[in-house]
């Protein structure tokens, strides 16, 4: 598949090369919103085109690749040629055109009067003022300057230093709220080199993680997803039919640990105990590998406190589950991985020396030659910056990303230190808390506007381009910088080399080309590079040893857990609170708590009692929840609503980052609690009390029922019943070869169908967003997701497996579930005015002119997948420029849902026809299909039995099955059983 | 109609109207017309032997609507399909039993259509002149019985229509 | 109260019941016009909300997944039962020759028309794009395609168009000899409206004939109509593959408590009427009492129903139709259920004791309950069903809002309002029955029995 989806782009690719090449990326910002000044020759009406760039949402560094119609990014595809993301995105990628796009967006420089009043300036006000004040404070004296803001990529940085020293300051911080420092740390302890090494979890047979949720926010959610994935296949092993074994160590069932074989319920921040006990293990078991030539006495005493039995009370893991954990690990022979996330420095080390110890150092985790070098500053360089401000050495404060005012901890030090800084100059597209401390606030283009690189990896080197004019009138964060550095070497400082980041980027370039020897010419390079998002190779493997140092340094044994104790955790969209005000992440709701718009408080029944709380919402269940409860912490208590659900640790509150703006646009402002504000530096996890108040404050989820009951939904089976090919029985009406009671209709041509495997789906939602972004549907909001009018054609169900009721199977079952394009279909016969009804590619078609919104469809479907639009839909002014004008909005009063992507269906067939040539298998591919990172879902022909959906099928045979059979709707969508362990295995 | 009078004799009860029929047809005289407030079974006897009319006509009309609403829905039904034929839900393109309800409910329709109009048609209405010898009573609490007749017999026909009980007889021009 | 008119009964007279009849059209004092503006104002209440959610969309309504209908199908279904009596009444008992049916039958058959009328509304109220309703009507249109027959939302079209022409074509034919009657007694505007309406009837033997047959098929063919359509309606829901709905009994259930509610209705209308306008000695409670008797039959029929229902659903052991049951009893609404069963199959179990049959406040408060029971009878049924459905993830309860309430209380007044203009022009009881009826009559002013005295 995804073979057919990269020769597909390529082709587009390559058609818009000279485009590319043309696009006036650096030109003075248009004024009106008409994307191209001068209409380019490649710029076909209804015709996309493609421009390959990097994804600037998080640290991953994905390739993407921009479809632009009529000059307008419309939506984000994973880049096909890039190693990371391999063509597929997440839902925080696909939401950057949110951001693009933001209502909220700054339009013009402001300043802030004494009465603290902004008022609109001009751009060449806002740089005098900015560039005098840099000079007054450069000839003030040294370092009286600084920069705080994120990290964006090495040439643009390499320009903000510069910068620096242009006004003879070295006060530049690049600020990442979940920073890879801890691991670089750990990594230079054991290994002596401060790069991050790369895993290999498709190579592996056992992943334990150490509260690393590598399928949602941990360093490269796409890619391990992907690998992920692959790890959980069904492989024929030594010993049989089996799957990869994964323990997920952390106080609250996430997605990832939903997907994991176990789920080990630590205490908060004992993540690392429960490493060094796993090691304890594995040493004193002797499964310590002769390759990794390691003093195993050393080891010995090194995990000697960290007896299992010991340790347990402190960790809250009984010792059972941690020797069974080290077992999977240790004698994993196909290779094994640890990983670790999180702040805990105790954790990276341990898990870093399980692997080398386990000889699992360049197989399952490799590090690379010349990866690249921390990107963000150390802990350290923060505090001394912060302290400078505080002590009114700085006279300069710019801020450019990152929202430190919001993210960096403790409390308000931050804020208090840029109180006494003389100007505060703010840049960037929506006005967030730092903002507010500012009085001069410069707009700055999105990444998709302005020229930019990265450098995730080894070997990866990731080309931003503009994809498209900027939709405001505001300027490249660097060009200011560079033009501001200009004027200021005349006074001070040493000069800067550059015309513009334009320049500044190319440049950076050609040195890179320099650096891996390429053979093409300047110009050929450049060009490649645009057109592919990058420079992609493959990277010289190195051997690295541990270092025996880091065996000799012990690390404290942690006290006994707090009876309760709050532990924050980035939200899977909202992140550290960059993705608040984009409108599609705030409304897909958590895959596991499955509330939307809103941050809440997530404890165990049990805790759950000792508060005073109980699920007066049983029944059939409406929210997530409606009780308050006070939270005691440092910097003043804390009103949240309650979630009671089985999925986090007892005496834990488990609170989502990424909430509780203060400011940062009309989506994110006055919504829930913000854990930055009160966490202390380097730690997520607070010992609190908590009380109830008689206060109530719905969560509102889309979901209902928790609980499966026994119906055919999501199904799982185990791994032995797979092995022996036996169906698993569900005492459900089983139909052994579809009823029919009238002749059949023949599908002549394509029959479109789907498959979904259940067992490699992790829940990350991105093909929701993709979802959003392709068919134009309508964000409803809080209140209107409460009475039931969410409107995504596709969810992710989520169902939580009562022990008591079925004994074995995944805590949690997970699926997307969409339109299941029916042969009989339930919707069709009941409309009176054949507003649904069957293509003869066997759609479920649904015809907007002629619906007349009697809502008999919807009533008749059994999987509740259609949607009704309760109002006309409301795309605020520039969302509406992301709008697909391949697909209509649809107006008030009509139904509509999932229709496979037709518009795709439609234009591929096209293509063909006019190219006269067949369909190729795979140059169809649905939004959510090609967004999906673990592959879950294929899309392809059912009369071809060659293509690769139906292989995908015919391969697993035995894990096939369809929702709800005992309906004979006949779906066409048909899902493969999840996969688990048998308790006891292994 | 003969003669160049007509009496209108008014009776208190139908009985008494039908009594006076029975003499007049006795008495061969059968150019008459009758009026009551409600349907009358004993008048409706009573003229039924003098004229020998069969049932009402109106039934064949009924069942001429009938016929053709059903037939009209069987028709709009299985044509409207045939000629836009979409495939919704694997059902067939013209699927009868559903078509039935349709079909039912037209012959209904019709059928009461056809009722109604043959009911108006056969008793000669709309008709906006009143004829001569309707008194507004025999609207509310009377019977009447009005016979034409040639002056030389109005004094028998007085006499008859008495005997049977009419409350009053008046003679007019015809 | 009866009591007090026997004397006068007793010589009752064609002449009374004219007299009667006109009484009640007599021109209607301030009282009346009151409460005609008042139903008016609920009119103006419900139709103002109406225009809002059309303009603004049905989003002002508390509808959401899963439960895309709720109020306004079950005002629907509500009204189009309200209807049924009454055919059942005109039609079904004129067959059987039921001598008690004269006094209440017009009465009865008005209500139909305008229950009718008013149902009609709530399937446009309740479209997306009402705008576009007739698109349910097939006619060559530029959109060169037709309705879809197989889809019971069409069957409902034809099935409640061809009931509204049925049953008003009943009414006015059995109107027109009234009408005559009182063009003879009437004088200035009157006499001419009556004029036209009357269409020159005079009450000869050949149109009596004619009549009659027209009347008798008509009838004929009222009474299986009023079976298929509430079945037809009754089919809107049980074609759904909805559990709790989805189920064959659904057909004679929906008839029986339609023509249950409709005899609530017709008393709830009749025993005020009765009293304002002083027709104790036409409307007696000898035909209360016979009507009482249909409430209380049906009651037991319905009572019977829920029975089969629930054994139904215990019978299938289908784990879904179980839990769709056991909610709508124990569930978060499961009240409803509860007062449901209360009001339908309970509180009309008084109605076996003849004082209660022949007490007008009970019976008027019984009829009350009963309209009560049955309109939650179909909102458990429709609202009740949906929010529990085949998929847990997506259940969620229905709570209306304002604008569907206000617009069921206005569908009330504007039921009211018409038939109380109507009470006021047109015979609201049909004097030329009473007369052919009216020694039954006599004797129904004396004893409570007239049938076994006769027999």
């Amino acid at each position: 598949m995804s073979d057919g989806l990269s020769r597909r782009s390529f082709i587009k690719l390559a058609a818009t090369a000279s485009a590319a090449a043309a696009i006036p990326g650096c030109e003075p910002a248009a004024r009106k919103l008409i994307p191209y000044v001068v209409p380019d020759e490649n710029l076909i009406p209804g015709v996309p085109t493609f421009y390959a760039t990097t994804c600037a949402e998080c640290s991953a560094g994905c390739g993407v690749v921009a479809r632009v119609m009529e000059g307008r990014v419309i939506k984000l595809e994973g880049n096909p040629a890039d190693p990371i993301s391999q063509g597929a995105i997440c839902a925080r990628g696909q939401s950057a055109l949110q951001g693009l796009y933001n209502p909220d967006r700054l339009a013009k420089p402001h300043r802030r009067g004494g009465d603290g009043k902004l008022t609109a300036i001009e751009w060449d006000d806002a740089a005098k003022l900015l560039n005098d004040q840099l000079a007054a404070a450069a000839k003030a004296g040294k370092d009286r300057v600084a920069f705080v803001g994120a990290a964006q990529g090495p040439a643009l940085d390499k320009v903000t230093q510069a910068w620096a020293q242009a006004y003879n300051s070295s006060r530049v911080i690049f600020w990442e709220a979940f920073s890879d420092e801890p691991a670089r740390a750990a990594a230079e302890a054991c290994f002596g080199r401060p790069d991050l090494p790369i895993y290999r979890l498709d190579q592996a047979e056992t992943i334990i993680s150490f509260g690393a949720d590598f399928v949602e926010t941990w360093d490269s959610p796409v890619e391990y997803a992907r690998q992920f994935a692959q790890f959980r296949m069904p492989k024929t092993r030594a010993g049989g039919l089996s799957i990869g074994h994964a323990a997920y160590v952390g106080p609250r069932l996430n997605a990832t640990a939903a997907k994991c074989d176990e789920w080990v319920a630590a205490n908060p921040g004992s993540e690392g105990a429960v490493a060094m006990a796993v090691l304890n293990v594995v040493v004193t078991q002797g499964w310590v590998s002769q390759a990794a030539g390691v003093d195993v006495a050393a080891l010995k005493t090194l995990v000697a406190d960290y007896d299992p039995e010991k340790i347990s009370a402190q960790t809250g893991v009984s010792a059972a589950t941690i020797t069974k954990i080290a077992g999977w690990f240790g004698q994993a022979t196909d290779g094994a991985v640890a990983l670790a996330g999180g702040p805990d420095p105790q954790a990276h080390l341990a898990a870093f020396i399980l692997n080398a110890v386990s000889g699992n150092l360049g197989k399952t985790m490799v590090f690379l030659d010349g990866a690249p070098a921390r990107a963000t500053s150390s802990l350290a360089d923060v505090r001394a910056v912060i302290d400078a401000m505080r002590d009114g050495q700085v006279d300069v404060l710019v801020i450019a990303g990152g929202n430190p005012a919001y993210t960096m901890p403790p409390g308000d030090a931050f804020k208090d230190a840029a109180n006494r800084v003389g100007l505060v100059v703010w840049a960037g597209e929506v006005p967030d808390e730092s903002a507010e401390l500012a009085s001069l606030w410069l707009p700055t283009h999105h990444a998709l506007e302005s020229w930019r690189d990265s450098n995730p990896r080894a070997g990866v080197y990731g080309l931003g381009q503009p994809v498209m004019q900027p939709v405001f009138p505001s300027r490249p964060l660097h060009d200011i910088l560079i033009e501001s550095a200009h004027l200021g070497a005349g006074t001070a400082g040493q000069a800067i080399a550059y015309e513009n980041a334009a320049d500044a980027v190319s440049t950076a370039w050609q040195e890179l080309q320099g650096k891996i020897g390429a053979s093409a010419t300047p110009k050929q390079f450049w060009d490649d590079a645009r057109r592919h998002g990058g420079v992609f190779q493959a990277a010289k493997e190195n051997t690295v040893k541990l270092a025996p140092a880091v065996l000799a340094q012990k690390s404290p044994v942690p006290g006994a857990a707090a009876p309760l104790t709050l532990w924050a955790f980035p939200h899977i969209f909202l992140y550290d609170g960059r993705g608040a005000n984009k409108p599609w992440l705030q409304e897909i709701p958590d895959p596991i708590t499955q509330v939307v718009w809103d941050s809440w408080a997530e404890v165990h029944p049990e805790t759950a009692k000792q508060l005073g709380l109980v699920k007066d919402y049983e029944g059939a269940r409406l929210f997530a929840g409606i009780n308050m409860v006070e939270i005691s912490t440092p910097s003043g208590p804390i009103e949240l609503t309650v979630t009671i659900s089985p999925l986090v640790k007892p005496g834990v509150i488990a609170v989502p980052y990424g909430q509780g703006h203060t400011s940062y646009g009309r989506y994110a402002r006055g919504i829930g609690v913000n854990p930055f504000a009160f966490l202390p530096e380097g730690t997520r996890n607070l010992a609190v009390n908590a009380r109830k108040i008689d206060k109530t404050h719905k969560l509102v989820t889309p979901l209902g029922k928790s609980d499966m009951m026994g119906r055919t939904i999501i199904e799982a089976m185990s791994l032995n019943d797979l092995a022996k090919g036996v169906e698993p029985d569900f005492g459900e009406e089983k139909i052994d070869q579809p009823y029919e009671m009238y002749p059949p209709f023949v599908y002549a041509g394509h029959k479109w169908g789907m498959t979904i495997d259940v067992n490699s789906c992790t829940g990350c939602s991105a093909c929701i967003a993709a979802c959003y972004a392709e068919n134009n549907i309508q964000v409803v909001g809080k209140a209107n997701v409460d009475l039931g009018r969410i409107m995504s054609w596709i969810r992710v169900e989520r169902y939580i497996r009562d022990p008591e009721e079925i004994k074995e199977g995944p805590p949690v079952y997970i699926a997307p579930v969409l339109c299941q394009q029916c042969d009989h279909a339930p919707c069709e016969p009941v409309c009176p005015v054949f507003a649904s009804s069957h293509t003869s590619e066997g759609l479920n078609a649904q015809i907007y002119n002629r619906c007349i919104g009697t809502r008999f469809c919807e009533n008749n479907c059994p999987y509740k997948v259609r949607r009704f639009n309760w109002y006309a839909p409301e795309f605020i002014e520039p969302l509406n420029f992301q709008l697909n004008p391949d697909v209509t909005v649809r107006g008030a009063g009509v139904m509509e849902k999932c229709t496979f992507c037709i518009q795709r269906i439609t234009t591929a067939e096209i293509d063909a026809r006019t190219e006269d040539r067949k369909l190729i298998d795979g140059e169809i591919i649905p939004a959510c299909a090609q967004a999906c990172p673990a592959r879950a879902i294929s899309f392809g022909d059912i009369n071809d039995p060659n293509s690769a959906m139906m292989k995908r099928r015919d391969d697993n045979h035995g894990r096939t099955y369809t929702m709800l059979p005992e309906f004979n709707a006949l779906p066409a969508v048909t899902y493969l059983r999840d996969v688990y362990q048998e308790k006891g295995k292994a | 109609m003969n003669g160049d009078i007509q009496l209108v004799g008014s009776f208190v009860t139908d009985g008494a109207c039908a009594e006076a029929i029975e003499a007049l047809h006795h008495a061969k005289i059968v150019s008459f017309r009758t009026f009551s407030p409600f349907p009358s079974e004993k008048i409706a006897e009573a003229v039924d032997e003098v004229r020998g009319w069969g049932r009402s006509p109106v039934r064949k009309f009924v069942m001429a609507g009938g016929f053709t609403g059903a037939l009209t829905g069987l028709v709009v039904t299985v044509g409207t399909s045939w000629e836009w034929n979409i495939n919704t839900g694997g059902r067939p393109i013209a699927s009868i039993t559903p078509y039935v309800v349709i079909i039912f409910e037209l012959m209904i329709l019709f059928g009461v259509l056809g009722a109604v109009s043959s009911f108006f048609f056969k008793s000669g209405l709309p008709a906006f002149e009143q004829s001569s010898g309707y008194r507004t009573r025999f609207g509310a609490d009377r019977f009447g019985l009005v016979v034409q007749a040639a002056e030389g017999d109005a004094a028998k026909i007085e006499a008859l229509m008495r005997d049977a009980g009419a409350e009053e007889v008046v003679r007019e021009a015809a | 109260m009866a009591a007090a008119v026997e004397p006068s009964n007793i010589q009752l007279s064609y002449l009374d019941v004219d007299r009667t009849a006109q009484r009640v059209m007599a021109p209607a004092g301030l009282k009346y016009w009151l409460w005609v503006a008042f139903c008016a104002f609920l009119v103006a209440l419900g139709g103002a909300f109406w225009t809002r959610q059309i303009y603004e969309g049905l989003g002002v309504t508390g509808y959401g997944q899963p439960t895309l209908w709720a109020v306004y199908i079950t005002d629907f279904v509500f009204w189009v039962g309200i209807a049924h009596s009454g055919t059942l009444i005109s039609a079904v008992l004129f067959l059987f020759r039921t001598r008690w049916r004269t006094a209440v039958y017009r009465c009865a058959e008005t209500m139909t028309i305008f229950a009718v009328v008013t149902a009609g509304l709530f399937p446009i109220v309740h479209l997306g794009r009402p705008w576009f309703f007739y698109w349910l009507c097939p006619y060559p249109n530029e959109r060169f395609l037709q309705p879809d027959f197989r889809s019971p939302l069409t069957w409902d079209f034809f099935a409640i168009s061809t009931y509204l022409t049925t049953s008003t074509l009943f009414l006015s034919v059995g109107l027109i000899p009234d009408i005559a009657n009182m063009r003879d007694i009437s004088i200035g505007w009157r006499k001419k409206f009556y004029t036209i309406l009357s269409c020159g009837w005079q009450g000869t033997d050949s149109q009596w004939r004619n009549f009659s047959m027209a009347y008798l098929l008509l009838a004929g063919f009222a009474t299986p109509l009023v079976l298929s359509v509430h079945s037809v309606v009754s089919w809107d829901f049980a074609t759904m593959q909805t559990p709790g709905m989805h189920s064959t009994i659904f057909a004679p259930y929906f008839v029986c408590g339609a023509i249950f509610s409709g005899c609530a209705m017709v008393l709830t209308l009749l025993l005020p009427m009765r009293k304002w306008l002083q027709i104790e000695d036409l409307v007696t409670v000898w035909h209360l009492d016979n009507l009482a008797k249909v409430i209380l039959f049906t009651s037991l029929v319905m009572t019977y129903s829920y029975g089969t229902e629930a054994f139904v659903v215990w019978y299938t052991q289908d784990p879904i139709e179980i839990m769709t049951f056991t909610q709508r009893f124990f569930g978060l609404q499961g009240y409803l259920a509860i007062g449901m069963i209360l009001c339908n199959c309970v509180i009309p179990l008084i109605l076996f004791s003849p004082r209660a049959r022949s007490n007008t406040v009970i019976l008027f408060i019984i009829s009350i309950f009963v309209n009560i029971g049955m309109w939650l009878e179909r909102f458990v049924l429709i609202a009740g069903s949906l929010a529990t459905a085949q998929m847990p993830s997506q259940w969620k309860f229905y709570v209306p809002k304002l604008t569907e309430v206000l617009i069921t209380v206005g569908s009330f007044g504007w039921f009211l309002m018409n038939f109380s203009i109507f009470t006021k022009f047109l015979p609201i009881v049909s004097m030329t029955e009473l007369k052919e009826g009216i020694t039954w009559l006599r004797k129904a002013g004396r004893e409570r029995h007239p049938y076994r005295k006769a027999a």
